[in-house]
């Protein structure tokens, strides 16, 4: 119910109107003192002094994926004996070498190996392995053994060592519904949208908008601790969405790809991370989901629709950017919460397991094969062991990627890897 | 609350600081009923809390408890697919219909229980049991996505309702024999020699016990004395004795023919058990984690009353550390709840799918949970997008914002350029050249369903009834000070600064000068006043205080 028929001549007095809110707003500025309570930040487009504006994209594989069918060790006895109902067997899987080759659906990335634009870090894990999704999720994403205790996640302390405190509100941004904790952080708190089209506050007139955009400016109210905590963040959250709702929008809608998005979500979240690369507003990380990887139960028309999505998705997204300014300077990471255990269970499916590659792409990516492939016969319950702590690639992307100390953020100092040039 | 009110009872004595068990009273007041009325039920409304003052504390926690209105109980419609003779009698066209049929209707079924499961939140009626139903759906999860058969989430809801304020124990015994669940957690397979750990494990870890309390090798021997649990063709429980496994488990430092009737009797015995539950319900009616010492009061009580629910919510809405001043007003509320709640304070007949779908896209589609943890709670519901939906929602519920404005993208040039933001010229070629919003990025899946729904509803015509002027006439509010002061009062469950109330009165004053009426004379503004009082409470309605309970 627009107001039609309010009175017509209201219709004309915009301008008088403006100004009259604004003379209004601007008494009370002056009468208040709070205002100095809004961040400081660049201002969009303030990156032409960035040399090396460079980005992370993260992909969250929510479900604990099945990697022994992402990365097929084909040859391996230990593989073909006990996978039985899912195996990928010799004739199907794409070969990378005489040892382990490619789900097939993953043809784009297939491409992206020959190119040298993909890296796996192979048996990927952490010391003293959990099996519940829940518990382990929040220690990759905490970079922490005891998971969530309250601190930030780990691209949020990565952010804090690598970037300074008034960067843009932009700086951390997760394409999707609710966002992991991995992007979790006090001072640079992300800003989360499913879609950039409805990423705004819609109000039937501009005074309104107006009056909107300082509601996140007020004073503290609340009259306890517990509730002064909880309004200081939502007003935080008010004034990031209110500077970044028209920047995002018009990253989105100036974007111009190169190769056509699949109509699903994860191509389409992909699409978003794009159009930000592209628009430089200073976006640093982005947060990707894809889901789908419990597969316990008939694994092998579930595990290949997520193989193929992701592929369609990472293959559009690595095509559309290589070879562009900004497409240099973006380097994608996948995880999951863990790898499923290496023999199937009884209804075609596999239960939780430990390690597993992680993919990590990108034109200044050193393509090949990072760590050791972990047994398949030498195992710990059933389970893969670890050849490759997980903070490893952390502190490649941490130390070599976005050139900050690894110890700030990890609290120790792992060995980097090769698949980022020093 | 009035914000003066606040300043005299600040002075008051209340609560102790922390929560640590106590028998000091509390002085039961207007913020001390309408948290209880907010926490224990959705949204409480003004003579709501007015009579709630004048019953006193013990008789409202008696009537929340205790009084039940009378609901007829749902009729679940079971699949009635033709029988395999039947269908190869059919061509493969015919064949095909008869099982899109069978999908629609069965969908069907799923949106209307949703709706009228909304409704009953809306209602006011029973707002204990429905407060503790959306409760338990976020621990004993199962997702519509996966269930596909509409039957067995009825079903389930029909045995968290049941048991709700029933009885924690019978609730565990009936999850682990419900079909839904049963199908969530894949017991379907788990077969005896051929076990399949996901029901055991998240038992464990999310239903009754927590990470820590139990190893890998009690998760492995559950699922052996779970096997044969599933559900047979019409969506009901079924127990297949050859796929059970008969051999002997050890788990939880027991042995013994273990069935899935001994796990609950087992699990239910642990000490981890009634703490696990005690600091899910306190944690989520509170918004904060109980201290060790109130946790162990509350589990020892849960165990002592043998996981009976009533008692135990009746000892926590009397204790006075759950009106402690660091918990009232200091939870985000879910999308349901500010959804249910902004109907409520707003006095409206609200269609129950605009609540599912409002509730939809600010991240909690009823019904289905994202995973088996549920849905996280507190500030995780907000994030820059959901904060400025519920404002959208607010907006579309006072009638001042259309749905085809939230989800259209070609406003960016007319309504923000007045920000002062120029676009580029590459920019405004951008815009000129732009594809059809159906073609644009991410208007799929639930989201793009929910905005469906939101405008078939506002498609049917459907408007709200309300009439601002005349409510805050009724409140004997005139002068702009009176109208802002009693819209947040009304609307909110915290206070606003005094900031926020200047302003406010600015844009009220404003609006009204525009009309060409003095401060008091508002209402003789008609229509053009309803109006302005509706914009305001859109303001009011997209404060951070408003996501607050």
């Amino acid at each position: 119910m627009k107001n039609e028929d309010t009175n017509s001549d209201e219709r004309g007095s915009g301008l008088d109107r403006r100004q009259l809110l604004a003379a209004g707003l601007g008494a009370l500025a002056l009468a208040n003192s709070a205002q100095a309570r809004i961040r400081v930040f660049a201002p969009a487009g303030g990156e032409a002094g960035d040399a090396q504006p460079r980005t992370l994209v993260l992909v969250q594989l929510s479900g604990g994926n099945d990697a022994l069918s992402m990365v097929v060790p084909w040859a391996d006895d230990g593989y073909n004996k006990v996978r039985d109902a899912i195996r990928i067997g010799a004739k199907e899987v794409q070969k990378l070498d005489d040892y382990r080759g490619l789900h097939p659906e993953l043809k784009q990335l297939r491409k992206l190996w020959d190119k040298r634009h993909m890296a796996i870090v192979e048996g990927c894990s952490y010391p003293t392995p959990n099996r519940s999704h829940f518990k382990s999720m929040e220690i990759w994403q905490t970079a922490s053994l005891s998971g969530r205790t309250g601190g930030d996640g780990w691209i949020g302390r990565m952010c804090d060592a690598a970037f300074p405190e008034g960067a843009a509100p932009e700086l951390i941004v997760h394409v999707g519904g609710a966002a992991p904790y991995s992007v979790f952080s006090r001072t640079h708190p992300a800003i989360v949208f499913q879609t950039p089209y409805s990423y705004k506050w819609v109000a039937p007139e501009d005074e309104d908008r107006e009056l909107y955009k300082e509601s996140g400016k007020d004073d503290m109210g609340g009259e306890s601790k517990g509730q002064k905590r909880v309004l200081e963040h939502l007003r935080g959250v008010l004034n990031d969405a209110n500077e970044s709702s028209l920047r995002i929008r018009r990253a989105a809608a100036e974007y111009d790809p190169r190769v056509e998005y699949p109509a699903e979500d994860f191509a389409q979240t992909l699409k978003v991370a794009a159009a930000l690369i592209d628009a430089r507003i200073g976006t640093r990380v982005i947060s990707v989901e894809l889901g789908g990887f419990d597969t316990h139960n008939n694994q092998r028309p579930a595990h290949d629709a997520c193989m193929r999505r992701l592929d369609a998705g990472l293959g559009a997204f690595l095509n559309d950017i290589i070879g562009t300014q900004a497409g240099r300077d973006v380097i994608v990471v996948c995880f999951s919460e863990f790898g499923r255990r290496v023999k199937e269970n009884g209804s075609r499916g596999t239960d939780h397991g430990v390690a597993a590659p992680m993919l990590v792409f990108g034109e200044q990516v050193k393509g090949g094969l990072y760590g050791e492939h972990p047994s398949l016969t030498d195992l710990m319950d059933g389970d893969l062991r670890m050849t490759t702590d997980f903070s490893s690639v952390y502190g490649t992307v941490i130390e070599k990627w976005f050139k900050a100390e690894q110890e700030k953020v990890l609290d120790a100092q792992y060995p980097t890897l090769g698949f980022v040039e020093a | 609350m009035n914000p003066l009110l606040f300043t005299l009872l600040a002075t008051l004595p209340l609560a102790p600081q922390g929560d640590a068990p106590s028998q000091t009273a509390i002085h039961w007041d207007a913020r001390h009923a309408e948290h209880l009325l907010n926490r224990a039920g959705f949204g409480a409304r003004r003579a709501q809390i007015e009579a709630a003052v004048e019953k006193g504390m013990a008789t409202c926690v008696d009537e929340l408890i205790e009084k039940r209105a009378d609901v007829d109980p749902v009729l679940i419609q079971r699949p009635e697919e033709p029988s395999k003779r039947e269908m190869r009698e059919l061509d493969a066209d015919q064949r095909r219909n008869v099982q899109r049929e069978v999908r629609e209707r069965d969908r069907r079924q799923l949106l209307e229980y949703t709706a009228w499961s909304m409704g009953r939140m809306q209602s006011g009626e029973d707002p204990l049991e429905e407060r503790m139903a959306l409760f338990w759906h976020g621990v004993f999860t199962s997702s519509s996505d996966r269930v596909e058969r509409s039957c067995m989430i009825l079903q389930q809801d029909q045995l968290i309702r049941d048991q709700a304020l029933g009885n924690y124990g019978k609730l565990l015994e009936g999850m682990l024999k419900d079909p839904a669940l049963l199908v969530y957690l894949d017991n379907q397979a788990n077969r005896k020699g051929k076990p399949n750990e996901n029901l055991a494990r998240e038992l464990l870890e999310l239903f009754s016990l927590g990470v820590g309390n139990y190893t890998e090798a009690d998760i492995k021997e559950i699922a052996r004395a779970l096997t044969g649990r599933g559900v047979d063709g019409h969506g009901l429980y079924s127990f297949n004795k050859g796929a059970h496994d008969t051999g002997e488990k050890t788990f939880l430092g027991q042995k013994g023919n273990f069935d899935g009737d001994d796990v609950a009797r087992i699990v239910l015995a642990q000490p981890a058990c009634p703490r696990y539950i005690a600091r899910r319900i306190i944690s989520y009616l509170e918004g904060q984690e109980p201290s060790k010492e109130r946790l162990d009061e509350y589990a020892a009580f849960l165990r002592a009353s043998d996981f009976e629910l009533k008692p135990f919510l009746r000892k926590l809405f009397l204790d006075p550390a759950f009106y402690r001043e660091d918990v009232l007003g200091a939870r985000v509320q879910g999308p349901i709840e500010f959804m249910v709640g902004l109907s409520r304070r707003l006095g409206l007949e609200t269609p129950p799918m605009v609540v599912a779908a409002g509730a939809s896209l600010l991240g909690q589609r009823p019904f289905a949970p994202p995973n088996v943890k549920g849905w996280d709670e507190g500030e995780a519901w907000i994030t820059t997008s959901s904060l400025m939906q519920r404002g959208n929602l607010a907006g579309l519920l006072l009638g001042v914002v259309q749905i085809d404005d939230v989800i259209r993208a070609d406003d960016i040039e007319m309504s923000d350029t007045a920000a002062g933001d120029d676009p580029t010229m590459k920019e405004r070629d951008a815009l000129r050249t732009r594809k059809p919003l159906d073609k644009q990025a991410g208007l799929k899946g639930a989201g793009s369903a929910a905005y469906q729904a939101l405008r078939r509803v506002q498609d049917s015509g459907w408007a709200p009834n309300l009439n601002f002027s005349a409510r805050m006439q009724r409140a004997g509010a005139s002068t702009d000070a009176q109208i802002v002061a009693s819209m947040l009062d009304d609307l909110l469950a915290v206070p606003a600064p005094a900031d926020t109330l200047e302003r406010l009165e600015l844009f009220l004053g404003n609006e009204r000068t525009l009309l060409g009426l003095r401060d008091g004379h508002l209402f003789d503004g008609g229509y053009g006043a309803e109006m302005v009082l509706r914009r305001l409470a859109h303001l009011v309605l997209s404060l951070p205080e408003a996501q607050l309970d």
